[in-house]
Formats: structure tokens, C-alpha cells, sequence
């Protein structure tokens, strides 16, 4: 399970999400995630000790958030339109209750 | 835009936790006592033997960097009465010391043990001789305390250049390097690169430690690059010469290139940068190659474009054509 707050800065928005999941982050999410990245027409980064990687790319993502940590804060940003709602899907994927649309 | 996604650039502190977990391994440490401070810091990257100090003279005492007792100090330690040596240790553990490390197989001395959780100050062992003790730690300071940032980019080595390819998502970064890779060359990292900077100055890149070796191809998924095509298909770590961006032709005006080369600042070193104009037909990895060629016959003292320009320079001003 995962927990966040969201802020709003600029035209961006900002939310910080921990994972919380004994398992971690692995390939799966972070295929999701550069899924949605790729479709979305903004521009979503993520970040986490002050590295920051474009959410398209899942070697990125892996490289990042595939670490030995057991509970994992990370910064995800997206500018575009509806912000909020392509955050949302991602705080979804992380905990586990993302759905894919066919 | 996604062109360049650039990390921050720090250069931080690092704390005494932060170096047992880098070093546990390497350095074969043990935590004994004092886990409540492993939060300090060492200000100063550095090792110290504190045998002045433990003599009394503190005048000078590096007391900010990593205090190490070896044979040395030990055996001066032994050799007091127990009184002065209690006083004596106290006298350097309260000089706050970010931590204190002994080396060696040896019994430790209780006091030690005993004053690193009084004062909260980490106590380490490691069963390393000191002189190796201290070359290895210094070095990992200096790796931990490096200028680091992450690049989002693909990192190869050709012909002994190591060159980071960048540019958007989908350009076509991981399948230039794999035509590449089939060629000779070797991968260093996929899709995102990290850098630091070493004490002499060059940067290097490396993959990040869950992606190390892997390329993810869109289509094919991930791959294991070592696996497909040999172990000389990777190295761990490369000094970055160069950095190629690829951009699709639409977007970018691209002028007629005559050598001058444009430049970007990595961790404050300058590197050149050619941008590559990405279009269906174009042998992108080809002209990589050339590029890095071109860039090895420049440090060799040969600037193609700049030879031309101060021949024909000649050959109007000369009214002829020099015929070597």
C-alpha cells in the first residue's frame, strides 16, 4: 500500500509516493508506468535522491527505484493536461491496483 | 521538452552509515559499539592515525576525518597504565570524531568499546591491515564524496571513446547502440547513465546497479546484453568523451556542419557535443562511429575541418594550389 501528498507547483503537479510492497518495484510496474508515460501528451519525471529520470524510459525507472530499500519515497511529476488524473494512475500502478484499459 | 532530463549535481556530506554500507563489504567492516551516532558525518574525506593525539598533542589533530588504530597505537596504548590510557582515549573520542575504526585481528580494548556507546561514536573493525585499510578507505571516501549526477542517455564505448548517446524517447537511442554493439563496441549503460567525478578530473559513466548490462528495446522488451553477445559486449565503467544527441530531422534546424564543435558542461568538465539529425535511411551508427573516430584524430592533433579551412586560406591567398 502506498501513501502521498500532492502539491501544486506552477502548472505541474507534484506528488510523493512510498512503496510499501515487500516485493519492491520490479519489471512490471515500471513497464506500466512508461506505458502511461509514453501515451500521455505531457511530460511526467520522476525523482528520488535528487536523480531524476523521464517516466518513458523503464530502464530509468528500474535503474531508480530498483533498489534494496525496504520502504521507498519517490517524487513523480507530470505537466500536462490532467496532471492529476495521469498521477493518480501511477499511484495506482505502485500500489498494485492499476488496471490496464485493452 | 524530453530531450535532456539532467539530475541535480550534488556533492554531499557523507555520514558514517553511509560509508560502513559502502564499505562493509569491500573493506570487510564490522560495527562493535557506538550505533547510535552513525549518523555523523565525516566533514573531511579523509583517514587519520591518531597517535600524537593519543600521546596528549592535540595541536592539529585532524579530528573531522576517520580515526584509525592500528598496531602502531595499540601497542602505544598497551603500553600505559590503565588510568592514562582511559583518559587518553576519552581525550580523542570527545573531540568528536566521526567514528573510529580498528584494523587488524586483535582483542579489542574495552574502553573503546565502552566509549563509542557512551559518546555515541561508531566503533568499527576490520580485520584489513592498516596501510590497505587506509588506501581503500581513502579511496572509497573520495568515490562516495564524488560530484554525481544521472543522465538520461545510453552510454557506449567505441574504438576507445566512451560516448553518451541522448535524445528523446523513441529516437532510437538503444537501437543505435545495439547496431553498435554488433559492431565492436561495448555497452556501458541503457537509457539512463550515471556520472561522478574522479580526483583526476574525467568523468565517469556507469550503469545503475538494477539495470547494470541490460537494454530494453522497444518491441523486445529487456535484454541481457553480455548474454546475446559476450562479455566484450560490456564494461562497467567508461570515462565519457563525448556526448551525441540524436534529433528527429523535423525538429531542429541543423546547419551545414564545417567542425566547429558545440559544447556541454558535465560536472563542470567540458565535452563536446555533435547533434545527429535522425531520419529513415540515415546510418545513424555509422555516423557515430565516424564521429568518434574523428574524435580520437582530433586529440591526436588532426582537425579535419580546420586543415581544409587553412589550405584553402592558402591556396587563395597564394593564388595556388601547395601540392604535398
Amino acid at each position: 500500500m502506498s501513501r502521498s501528498n500532492s502539491s501544486r507547483s506552477g502548472g505541474s503537479i507534484v506528488r510523493e509516493i512510498t512503496i510499501t510492497d515487500p516485493t519492491g518495484f520490479h519489471c512490471k510496474p515500471a513497464a506500466q508506468i512508461a506505458k502511461i508515460a509514453l501515451n500521455y501528451e505531457g511530460e511526467i519525471t520522476v525523482e528520488k535522491d535528487g536523480s531524476k529520470v523521464s517516466a518513458k524510459s523503464v530502464m530509468g525507472l528500474l535503474g531508480l527505484l530498483a533498489v534494496p530499500e525496504k520502504s521507498m519515497r519517490f517524487r513523480v511529476m507530470a505537466e500536462g493536461p490532467d496532471a492529476e488524473g495521469v498521477i493518480s494512475k501511477i499511484q495506482d500502478v505502485v500500489s498494485g491496483k492499476y488496471e490496464e484499459v485493452k | 521538452m524530453s530531450q535532456n532530463h539532467h539530475g541535480r549535481k550534488y556533492s554531499k556530506q557523507v555520514t558514517v552509515a553511509e560509508f560502513f554500507k559502502a564499505g562493509a563489504k569491500r573493506l570487510s567492516m564490522e560495527l562493535v559499539s557506538g550505533k547510535a551516532g552513525m549518523n555523523r558525518a565525516i566533514v573531511e574525506p579523509s583517514v587519520n592515525r591518531p597517535g600524537l593525539a593519543l600521546t596528549g598533542f592535540f595541536r592539529y589533530f585532524a579530528h573531522k576525518r576517520i580515526q584509525v588504530l592500528g598496531h602502531a597505537e595499540h601497542a602505544y596504548l598497551f603500553s600505559l597504565d590503565e588510568g592514562t590510557r582511559k583518559h587518553r582515549l576519552k581525550s580523542v573520542f570527545s573531540r568528536h570524531v566521526p567514528c573510529v575504526v580498528i584494523t587488524r585481528h586483535r582483542k579489542l580494548i574495552d574502553e573503546i568499546v565502552s566509549l563509542g556507546n557512551e559518546l555515541s561514536i561508531p566503533v568499527l573493525h576490520s580485520p584489513l591491515i592498516t596501510g590497505r585499510f587506509v588506501n581503500l578507505a581513502t579511496l572509497l571516501m573520495e568515490d562516495l564524496q564524488a560530484p554525481k549526477i544521472t543522465m538520461q542517455g545510453t552510454m557506449v564505448e567505441i574504438l576507445g571513446a566512451g560516448i553518451l548517446i541522448t535524445g528523446g524517447a523513441g529516437i532510437g537511442k538503444s537501437e543505435t547502440a545495439l547496431t553498435l554493439i554488433k559492431r565492436g563496441a561495448s555497452l556501458i549503460s541503457d537509457d539512463i547513465t550515471a556520472f561522478r567525478l574522479d580526483s583526476s578530473g574525467d568523468v565517469i559513466g556507469t550503469a545503475l546497479d538494477a539495470t547494470r548490462y541490460h537494454m530494453e528495446l522497444r518491441g523486445l522488451g529487456i535484454i541481457h546484453v553480455p548474454s546475446l553477445f559476450g562479455v566484450s559486449s560490456v564494461q562497467a565503467q567508461r570515462k565519457l568523451d563525448m556526448i551525441i544527441n540524436l534529433q528527429s530531422v523535423g525538429s531542429v534546424k541543423i546547419e551545414p556542419g564545417v567542425g566547429q564543435e558545440e559544447k556541454v558542461e558535465v560536472l563542470g568538465v567540458s565535452m563536446p557535443k555533435v547533434t545527429i539529425p535522425v531520419a529513415p535511411g540515415r546510418d545513424i551508427a555509422g555516423l557515430i562511429e565516424v564521429a568518434a573516430l574523428n574524435h580520437k584524430l582530433k586529440r591526436l592533433g588532426h582537425d579535419a575541418a580546420k586543415e581544409l579551412d587553412e589550405r584553402l586560406i592558402a591556396t587563395t591567398a597564394g593564388g595556388a594550389f601547395r601540392r604535398e
